[in-house]
């Protein structure tokens, strides 16, 4: 069985990087060239950035460019602006390994077996900004205009067809909270897919993320704002987590 | 990078172009404005306690070593930090310092009166000023910056320091990110990171991308700017936090106790208001903040002006009054600057003309300060009681020792 992944996310923002707090406020970080060159030095299992405001702008390829010629390590996941089966080729030929589909996914699904056809199956991350209703219900976040609702056939469909290679399962009210990521969601989409999960928001300590790691279905947990706190994060959460079946830390060379 | 319109806070006077980014909420209040409301919701004597837990296992029971590592210069809030960290910490830590060369006779004045009320060990570095030059000349023409090495010397060498003496806590005092343009919340309790120098310290340039992107430069020429290595600081477990997240920072405030308390002096500076900050060089205020004004549009008092108006110490309006009182002023001593680095004046004057972004208008909205009663009882917060000269004139002290 491979091992789990720890994987460090940027949040891209008109250009810059930010920490995020529920897709509602914004706090800035730096430039993502800075934060990505890090995360690759600190031995993170991948990189996921996630330029946010691009909507359907198609993705930001001067990003991608800039974090390509970095000479990174550490494979490199791109989100934001992924409509079409050319900006999917176009972003992989600019540096992206991985590319996680969002906005996409809501309003054209038929869009992504002409991504895989073009970059592969396991290029493809679906992302699921998730919400649970009062009455525990499953609730989908567009998160560009706020809206919810059920996750759609289509997008069940998809995953459960296996059009792509991993679902990046969202906390949306728990992003950026620090409080934990609620499993509950992990539960509602494991109903759905047998695909490999991610488990993406309100993750900041050890704790948050032991019991998920020794969830069968989980293949990585990712952390975002809370790696900006202090120094070598990725080495501190890996060396709290020895007892559970992550890849092991080791440091690139610092210079 | 994505385009998008410049947006100025409606309550501060940062806008969107600021080179440490900012955000702006939905009623157009900046992430710096709203970071800084904290300072009047926090339980402060509940997070003073959360630092006493912090420092405990760093004290040396043995008084064989140090227990921490104090960066501290001849200005700023260096005298404040060690009153925390020595008298209300108890703590015993050995100051460090980094030789800037351009140091005034004040400066030097009050890091001496520093290390003597306190009673404390300092180490201080000076890198041969060959390199120095060096690599001044470089980032200046190319970076439009001759401050690299001080920033980079002042925020490495307490790091080396902790690895070879074997001291893991460094303290510093507020985070410039936090108080500015609210990077991280007070409760997110930020620490130093390698990052985070090389992105805003360093403008995106640490000592091997000197090296490996300007060709003027040697191996021999770099290395004391060096970040040790991954594995010595995981190592030593070298760490680095910040008083501000602790302590109800108040920069004003904090400097004029300290004028009372320890014997702080302070100096009147041609292009800001404020008498406390940076006295101990004779061009950080000076050319080094007319360039940020030509390369970003604004210059120090803006940030000081800023910082008052959080405080409520000065209206948005006067800010606006006194920020275009001094943006515009000449600095002063470039001469003295190209003289020690073995160049011109017309030298230095042709490179400023190439960082100058046209993007900025430098013109004042006023041309003449309008003195009101507000605004003059607000200076009389800030009002010198020494100078930088002392008694020696206007030279660089390369090397003193003070009293």
């Amino acid at each position: 069985m491979l091992r789990k992944r720890l994987l460090g996310a940027v949040v891209v923002r008109q250009g810059w990087a930010v920490q995020s707090f529920g897709y509602r406020r914004w706090l800035p970080l730096g430039k993502p060239e800075c934060l990505v060159e890090n995360l690759d030095r600190w031995g993170a299992d991948g990189i996921v950035v996630l330029a946010m405001d691009r909507g359907y702008h198609g993705p930001d390829l001067q990003l991608i460019e800039r974090l390509g010629a970095l000479g990174l390590s550490t494979p490199l996941t791109y989100g934001g602006g992924l409509a079409t089966e050319e900006h999917a080729r176009a972003a992989v030929r600019a540096g992206a390994e991985r590319l996680v589909l969002d906005s996409v996914l809501r309003h054209n699904p038929q869009a992504v077996g002409a991504m895989a056809s073009s970059v592969g199956v396991q290029a493809l991350v679906a992302a699921l900004p998730l919400l649970l209703g009062a009455e525990g219900d499953l609730q989908h976040l567009q998160h560009l205009t706020s809206d919810k609702g059920p996750l759609s056939g289509p997008i069940c469909d998809l995953i459960k067809g296996e059009q792509v290679s991993e679902v990046l399962v969202i906390d949306a009210a728990g992003e950026g909270e620090g409080k934990g990521f609620n499993s509950a969601l992990l539960d509602a989409v494991e109903v759905h897919t047998s695909l490999p999960l991610l488990a993406f928001g309100g993750l900041t300590k050890p704790d948050h993320m032991h019991s998920l790691l020794s969830r069968r279905q989980l293949a990585g947990v990712v952390v975002g704002n809370a790696l900006n706190y202090r120094e070598h994060s990725i080495g501190y959460l890996k060396t709290a987590l020895t007892d559970q079946p992550l890849r092991p830390h080791y440091q690139r060379c610092s210079v | 990078m994505t385009i998008s319109l410049v947006q100025t806070c409606k309550r501060c006077l940062y806008d969107t172009n600021h080179p440490l980014g900012l955000v702006l909420d939905s009623e157009g209040i900046c992430s710096g404005c709203r970071v800084h409301e904290e300072k009047d919701k926090l339980d402060w004597a509940e997070r003073w306690q959360r630092l006493e837990d912090l420092v405990k296992p760093y004290r040396n029971r043995d008084h064989r070593n140090y227990d921490c590592i104090l960066p501290v210069s001849g200005a700023g809030d260096s005298f404040f930090i060690l009153h925390l960290v020595k008298e209300r910490l108890g703590l015993n830590p050995l100051l460090v310092t980094y030789n800037r060369y351009y140091n005034t006779p004040l400066g030097i004045r009050n890091l001496a009166q520093l290390r003597r009320r306190f009673d404390c060990d300092i180490l201080i570095q000076s890198v041969n000023p060959l390199s120095v030059k060096k690599i001044i000349r470089t980032t200046l023409r190319e970076l439009g910056s001759f401050h690299w090495p001080v920033l980079a010397g002042q925020t490495v060498f307490p790091v080396q320091t902790a690895v070879s003496h074997q001291v893991p806590l460094i303290i510093w005092g507020a985070h410039q990110g936090l108080e500015q343009v609210g990077m991280f919340s007070h409760l997110h309790e930020v620490e130093m990171t390698r990052r985070y120098r090389k992105d805003h310290d360093l403008m995106g340039y640490e000592a091997d991308d000197l090296l490996s992107t300007f060709d003027t430069l040697l191996e021999e020429d770099i290395w004391q700017y060096r970040y040790p290595d991954e594995l010595a600081l995981e190592t030593v477990g070298v760490r680095g936090i910040y008083l501000g997240n602790y302590v109800r920072w108040d920069a004003l405030a904090q400097h004029k106790q300290m004028v009372r308390y320890a014997g702080y002096k302070s100096a009147t500076m041609p292009r800001t208001f404020d008498v406390y900050d940076h006295v101990d060089d004779w061009h950080y205020l000076n050319l080094h903040d007319y360039i940020k004004q030509l390369k970003h549009g604004y210059g120090r008092v803006l940030d000081q002006a800023c910082r008052e108006i959080r405080y409520g110490r000065i209206t948005r309006e006067d800010a606006i009054l006194l920020v275009n009182k001094f943006k515009n002023i000449e600095p002063k001593n470039i001469s003295m600057f190209a003289d020690w680095l073995d160049t011109s004046v017309e030298s230095i004057n042709f490179i400023l003309q190439q960082w100058r972004n046209d993007m900025h208008s430098t013109e004042s909205v006023f041309s003449d300060l309008k003195i009101n009663p507000s605004l003059e009882k607000f200076q009389q917060n800030f009002v010198a009681n020494s100078t930088l000269e002392q008694n020696l004139g206007e030279k660089h002290i390369v090397i003193g020792k003070g009293l």
